[in-house]
C-alpha cells in the first residue's frame, strides 16, 4: 500500500517536474556560438585540425586514454575500448545529474571519478594538462553533434541555481551574466564583440592564454571582469552554471576544441 | 605526462614523385619569453624552442633557429620537393635542454 502511495507520489512529482519545462522559453532562441564573433582568421583556425592549437591537447588526451594508471593498472581503454565509440554523443549531454553523487557531474568530475573508484589511481586536478587533455579528447568525440542537456527530474533544481545565478548582479561592477550576455550581445565593449556567451566550444584554446582551458576557467575570468570573486574550480556554483549554460547551448553543434580570442 | 616535448604534424597520405607537397607542423610548447611572472611573483625562465630540424631520408630540408617573439605552440607549414618513398624526421629542442622527436613514412608514387 505505502509502496503504491509512493509510486503515484513519485509519478506525480514527474508530471510536476516536466510541465514548467514545456513552457520555459529561453530568452536566445536560436542560439550563436561564440565562434561566430571572432572573425575568419579564427574560424578557419578552429575549423582546420592541422591548424587547430586545441588538437595538440586531444593527441596528448589520445594517448593519456590508453596509458594505464593507478591500483587497477587499467587504461580508459581496457574499459571503454574505442572512444570514437563508446565516448560519441557523450560531451554533448554533460553535464548530468549522477544518482550516487547525488550532484551534477560535468566531465571533468566523471574522468575523475572514473580515476578514483575503477582505476584507483589519484585525481587529477582541475585544469592540470592532464585533465584538460583527456576532457579534450573525450569532448573531440562529440564534435559537430548539437548539444542536448536535459533539466529532467532532479537535475532541475541545479538548473534553477545556475539561472538564478546568471541573472544575479555581482561583483564591484554590479552586473548579471545576463545584462552582457543576453541583453548586449552583438554590441562591443571596446574593441571586444559581446558575444552570447555560449559555452559550446569547451575546452577551447584562448589566444589570451596561449593554452587551451576549460569552461570554468572562461567563467573565473568573466567573473574577474566584473570585479567578483572567482568561484574555485569545480564548485557548485559553476557547476549549476554549466548546466544552465547547456541548456541554453542546446541545439548548437559541439566545437571542442574550440579556439577563441 | 611524457617528458618529451607533443607535437602533430600532418603531410598528404600519398604523394606523386616530384610533387612539391605542404608539411604542416605544430608544437606544444609554452615559448616562455623571461617576462613573464607566476603567481607568487617569480620570474618564469626564458624557454623557447631554439631550433627546430627536418631531414627527409637524411638529408636536411629545413632548419629553423628560433627565439622569442614566436607565439605558444608554434605552428610551421613548409615545402618539399617528393624524390623517393622515405622517412621525413624531426627534431627540436627548448632551452631547458628538453628536446621532442618525430618521424613519419612519406608515400610516394608514381
Amino acid at each position: 500500500m505505502s509502496a503504491r502511495i509512493g509510486i503515484s507520489a513519485l509519478l506525480l512529482a514527474a508530471c510536476a517536474a516536466s510541465a514548467p519545462s514545456q513552457e520555459l522559453r529561453r530568452e536566445i532562441e536560436t542560439p550563436r556560438s561564440g565562434v561566430t564573433f571572432n572573425s575568419a582568421d579564427v574560424q578557419q583556425l578552429q575549423k582546420d585540425d592541422a591548424a587547430n592549437p586545441g588538437m595538440l591537447w586531444v593527441a596528448q588526451g589520445e594517448a593519456l586514454w590508453k596509458e594505464r594508471a593507478g591500483m587497477s593498472n587499467k587504461s580508459c581503454a581496457d574499459c571503454h575500448d574505442d572512444a570514437a565509440k563508446s565516448m560519441r554523443g557523450v560531451a554533448a549531454r554533460y553535464p548530468v545529474y549522477d544518482e550516487r553523487a547525488k550532484n551534477l557531474v560535468n566531465l571533468e568530475g566523471r574522468i575523475n571519478e572514473c580515476r578514483v573508484e575503477r582505476q584507483k589511481a589519484e585525481p587529477l586536478r582541475y585544469e592540470s594538462e592532464a585533465l584538460l587533455s583527456l576532457t579534450a579528447f573525450v569532448a573531440n568525440q562529440s564534435r559537430e553533434m548539437p548539444v542536448q542537456a536535459s533539466i529532467a527530474g532532479p537535475a532541475r533544481a541545479h538548473f534553477e541555481a545556475g539561472r538564478a545565478n546568471y541573472v544575479a548582479r555581482q561583483g564591484q561592477l554590479n552586473l548579471s551574466c545576463a545584462q552582457c550576455h543576453e541583453k548586449n550581445w552583438g554590441k562591443t565593449l571596446l574593441a571586444e564583440p559581446i558575444s552570447q556567451g555560449q559555452s559550446n566550444g569547451y575546452p577551447a584554446y584562448r589566444f589570451e592564454w596561449q593554452a587551451l582551458g576549460s569552461l570554468h576557467r572562461r567563467l573565473r575570468a568573466c567573473q574577474i571582469g566584473i570585479r567578483a570573486e572567482q568561484s574555485p574550480y569545480g564548485s557548485q556554483e559553476l557547476l549549476d552554471l554549466e548546466l544552465y549554460l547547456a541548456w541554453r547551448a542546446n541545439g548548437l553543434p559541439v566545437e571542442a576544441p574550440g579556439v577563441r580570442r | 605526462m611524457s617528458t618529451d616535448l607533443l607535437s602533430r604534424i600532418q603531410v598528404p597520405p600519398s604523394v606523386r614523385r616530384g610533387e612539391v607537397f605542404p608539411v604542416r607542423v605544430a608544437l606544444a610548447h609554452p615559448m616562455e619569453t623571461g617576462f613573464r611572472h607566476d603567481e607568487n611573483g617569480r620570474t618564469t625562465p626564458y624557454n623557447v624552442v631554439n631550433s627546430f630540424v627536418c631531414r627527409y631520408n637524411g638529408v636536411v630540408v629545413l632548419a629553423s633557429s628560433m627565439s622569442s617573439g614566436i607565439a605558444a605552440n608554434p605552428s610551421f607549414q613548409f615545402y618539399v620537393r617528393a624524390r623517393e618513398p622515405g622517412e621525413l624526421a624531426f627534431e627540436w629542442h627548448d632551452d631547458e635542454g628538453r628536446q621532442g622527436k618525430a618521424s613519419l613514412h612519406l608515400n610516394v608514387v608514381g
